[in-house]
């Protein structure tokens, strides 16, 4: 394998790799715009440049294939006065209107003027004026103005969506990023255009002007979206989630954003614009009881007794349905709990099920639960048609074949873990808030078999706990109200 | 001097098959497919022809570069975009003798080894593609196109594509994107297109003159060619001259005639009984001469870059004392600006700056420090980009401000 020096660093690189992904591999930075590892090199933006011992001109280091023996310098000055002035060219009719630009603070302009540049602009003259606030698609609003014209946003359709719905129009420094006449950006990943545009040339409809970046934090999780599983990052603020961004899985990060790296994962735009169903108004956060055809809030002392009514006076059948929404530490728990403790080995697995669900094969898959492979290697089977039970556990949801597989039998309770009230199931009785996978830790296996752990972003909602966390009191509920009351201070903390 | 590439100019109809073939035309043919196409190549690179669209690059050395098993069909693409502010010299020769070019396409497409030529013709060229169209077919007719040319056994077909009017896909891989149906962006180098051109395949670009010049070379011997012009500068060259002289048009030169011989007893001289000013002796890119400079330089590649400039695509402009170098910058500069394709940073806006510069001090808004400005913004163009269009433009600016600095300085004061 070849080795080269990269800044007195020697370094051994697979046959064929270029200087760039070689430096950004071993922890040397070398600024770059218009490269991005998963579209094909353009060289457009003149950033990236090295110098090349023994080469006399300046080479950009994304197009330079590593050959042994090369010996790179990334800091020169030479290589440093040719950086400058790409950042001023960039930036003489860029409006620099920062203080209004939702990329401000996670944009590569920005950032690198203040790492390689920092000099005041020399032009006096008139910008040049393009399109703003183009409606690009259902969820992109697009800035002439400030775009750099990297490419990368029209490469990303035609080369990853294979859809070609953006272009370069007219010539010059009156070039801009356009559709075709009456199209629009609208292909199912057209937000993965606003992660790598560099600038705040593209913007997500959903986010623009809600947080200032700098304000958010972000939770490494999983896109509970479906059987994918897309690692993502839950960007939040004050326990509310304001979008979710793709995550790579290696994290190489030099102070720089981190979607802007190396990373080579997407999302797709409804996993991404899920976020908002984790969050409505009709989030649960207490428990709930039917009464009088109208589900109430109650205390978790009333929920225990109501429960302790249910289950443990005159034990009969259970009959449980997880979903694969759930995590796998909430099913194994669950399920441990439903053969040791409620005595019944009744157990299947359900979920969501949408009508028309989308698929393709770029990432997207067509059973819309993260955690569906584990749950069939748990050997959980579907609901069948004829079930007959007392009582029915539904964790999360039942999708709606099995909300008409279990709607006309005669039910003495159904008890529902969940978070939201839409997902109740009907005539549920008892309902008890689930803390979501943005509120807890836990693992999904995806569709392949890869396993992705979530952390917690911000505590449960109200009274809201994991599957997990409900089992104390579920076990209080068949065997007693009292010793229920006598751990309720210790379990308070779990959740 | 001998001519090889205007000897048909003066020939009526010499556009048509019958008047070409009675002026020995295609006759290098029957010589070409009695040889093996190393033999060509060779042959090529011994006559000592450079590209002649501007860059001057060796054409044997070019044809060379194809891989000797390519795996796949190897692309000629003709270079019939020009546009070259100054030049008109590929119009005359696709005007009057197309058949001369079409007779280099089918010695070049054998050297490389091609079964398809595609000429991409400039699309204000209208009347130039109409008689280019006329004579593919012609030759189609009579079997010097097509299958099994003449029975030797050899397939060519040339397609004929229209520009839309860029001047930047007369840059080679420009003109590769524009072919394949893409925007006329220059592509990054490497892969060159002998290796990944056309569609992805080898390709040779090769411009109208170049291809113009082998039916001499094969029929009369790479030393019958070498014996024009100089030692390294072999040959006859299309001078197209315009600007301040008595005759404008199309000459033929050898290679190595002196500039001020060529515009006296070419051009008829400077108009009017004016003086020189300056003279842009290769297209508009390259750096504009002083009377000073013109007067001992010659016309040929190392004479010329002795003097910092370049034969380029022997476009030349002249100019008297009466022209106002600020203006004539400007112009040029409105030009680049226009046709910058805006794909590399430096290039996209250091050409709008260079521009609004220029437009502030022509108008008389200069200011100090504008001229070391433009020189600043041209140096941070120049070789910073995927193709050379940056230093096309910076070339001129530079020349132009430091060697008539002070027009300029007077215009700002």
């Amino acid at each position: 394998m070849p080795v080269i020096t990269i800044d007195n660093k020697k370094i051994e690189v697979t046959a064929g790799t270029t200087v760039l992904k070689a430096a950004l591999e071993n922890g040397i930075y070398i600024p770059h715009y218009c490269w991005h590892p998963l579209l094909s090199i353009s060289g457009n933006c003149r950033m990236c440049v090295v110098e090349i011992e023994g080469r006399p001109k300046l080479e950009v280091s994304c197009n330079l294939v590593a050959a042994d023996g090369m010996v790179i310098k990334t800091d020169t000055p030479a290589v440093k006065k040719m950086r400058k002035s790409v950042l001023e060219f960039l930036l003489i009719n860029h409006p620099i209107d920062c203080p209004i630009c939702d990329q401000a603070g996670e944009c590569l302009l920005q950032d690198y003027h203040f790492k390689c540049s920092g000099q005041a602009s020399r032009f006096k003259e008139e910008k040049v004026h393009k399109s703003k606030v183009v409606d690009a698609g259902r969820h992109i609003k697009l800035d002439n103005e400030r775009c750099i014209l990297c490419t990368r946003c029209v490469r990303f359709c035609q080369e990853v969506v294979k859809e070609p719905e953006l272009t370069v129009a007219i010539r010059g420094d009156r070039s801009f990023i356009t559709t075709a006449p009456g199209k629009t950006l609208d292909n199912p990943y057209s937000l993965n255009t606003v992660d790598i545009c560099p600038v705040g040339a593209l913007t997500s409809k959903d986010f623009r002007f809600k947080k200032r970046v700098w304000f958010l934090k972000s939770t490494p999780s999983v896109c509970p979206h479906c059987s994918n599983g897309c690692p993502i990052w839950i960007d939040h603020a004050d326990e509310i989630m304001y979008r979710w961004r793709p995550r790579q899985e290696i994290e190489k990060v030099n102070g720089i954003a981190s979607s802007q790296l190396t990373g080579n994962t997407i999302l797709c735009d409804e996993g991404r614009l899920s976020y908002g169903e984790w969050q409505s108004d009709t989030k649960i956060s207490k428990p709930l009881m039917l009464e009088e055809g109208e589900h109430k809030e109650i205390s978790r002392a009333e929920a225990v007794l109501k429960l302790n009514k249910i289950l443990s006076k005159d034990m009969k059948e259970i009959i449980a349905v997880l979903s694969a929404q759930i995590s796998c530490e909430e099913a194994d728990a669950f399920v441990k709990f439903l053969r040791e403790k409620a005595g019944t080995d009744k157990i299947y697995r359900s979920g969501r099920a949408p009508l028309n669900p989308t698929s393709d094969d770029i990432i997207r898959k067509a059973d819309k639960n993260p955690n569906i492979s584990y749950l069939e290697k748990m050997g959980l089977r579907e609901l069948p048609a004829n079930i007959e039970g007392d009582v029915l556990f539904v964790t999360d949801s039942l999708s709606k074949d099995d909300i008409l597989k279990t709607a006309n039998l005669k039910w003495k309770s159904i008890v529902q873990i969940t978070h939201d009230k839409r997902l109740i199931v009907p005539g549920a009785e008892i309902i008890l808030p689930r803390a979501t996978f943005a509120e807890s830790e836990g693992t999904f296996v995806n569709f392949n078999g890869v396993k992705r752990k979530f952390s917690p972003a911000f505590k449960p909602a109200g009274e809201a706990r994991t599957i997990a966390g409900w089992i104390p009191f579920l076990e209080e509920g068949i065997t007693g109200v009292m010793s229920f009351l006598r751990k309720q201070e210790s379990s308070d903390r779990l959740i | 001097m001998e001519q090889i590439l205007t000897q048909n100019f003066k020939v009526l109809n010499a556009c048509r098959l019958n008047a070409y073939l009675g002026r020995e035309g295609y006759k290098s043919l029957h010589k070409l497919f009695s040889q093996q196409s190393s033999q060509i190549i060779e042959e090529v690179k011994k006559s000592g022809l450079r590209g002649r669209g501007g860059a001057g690059f060796p054409t044997g050395m070019k044809w060379g570069f194809i891989p000797k098993d390519p795996g796949s069909p190897v692309y000629l693409c003709v270079n019939a975009d020009e546009g070259e502010p100054g030049t008109f010299k590929d119009r005359a020769l696709l005007e009057k003798d197309p058949h001369r070019l079409i007779e280099g396409i089918i010695i070049a497409a054998y050297a490389i080894g091609a079964r398809e030529a595609f000429v991409y013709i400039r699309g204000e060229f209208y009347r130039p593609y109409k008689i280019l169209e006329a004579a593919v077919s012609e030759a189609y007719a009579n079997n010097f196109l097509g299958k099994n040319i003449l029975g030797r056994g050899f397939d060519l077909d040339i397609y004929i594509h229209r520009g839309a009017g860029a001047y930047i896909c007369g840059e080679e891989t420009s003109l590769i994107s524009s072919i394949e149906g893409k925007r006329g962006y220059p592509k990054i180098k490497p892969p060159f297109p002998a290796v990944k051109g056309l569609f992805g395949r080898p390709t040779i670009v090769n411009n109208v003159e170049t291809l113009a010049a082998l039916p001499f070379i094969i029929s009369n011997g790479a030393a019958a060619y070498a014996a024009i012009g100089t030692e390294k500068s072999k040959g006859s060259k299309l001078i197209s001259v315009s600007g301040h002289v008595a005759r404008p048009g199309v000459y033929e030169i050898p290679l190595g005639l002196p500039l001020i011989t060529f515009i006296n007893e070419y051009a008829g001289g400077i108009r009017n009984g004016k003086r020189l000013k300056a003279v842009i002796p290769g297209g508009s890119s390259v750096p504009v001469l002083t009377s000073l400079e013109a007067k001992d330089v010659l016309l040929d590649y190392e004479s010329l870059a002795s003097k910092g400039t370049m034969l380029g695509s022997g476009g030349m402009i002249v100019m008297d004392e009466s022209v106002d170098m600020v203006k004539a910058l400007k112009v040029l500069v409105d030009f680049y600006h226009h046709e910058s394709c805006g794909q590399c940073t430096p290039c996209r806006e250091g050409s709008g700056w260079l521009k609004k510069i220029m437009d502030r001090i022509e108008s008389g808004h200069g200011r100090d420090g504008d001229l070391d400005l433009l020189i600043n913004v041209s140096d941070n163009m120049m070789g910073k980009t995927i193709c050379v269009f940056a230093d096309a433009m910076a070339m001129p600016v530079k020349s132009f401000v430091t060697k008539f600095r002070k027009e300029f300085e007077d215009k700002i004061n």
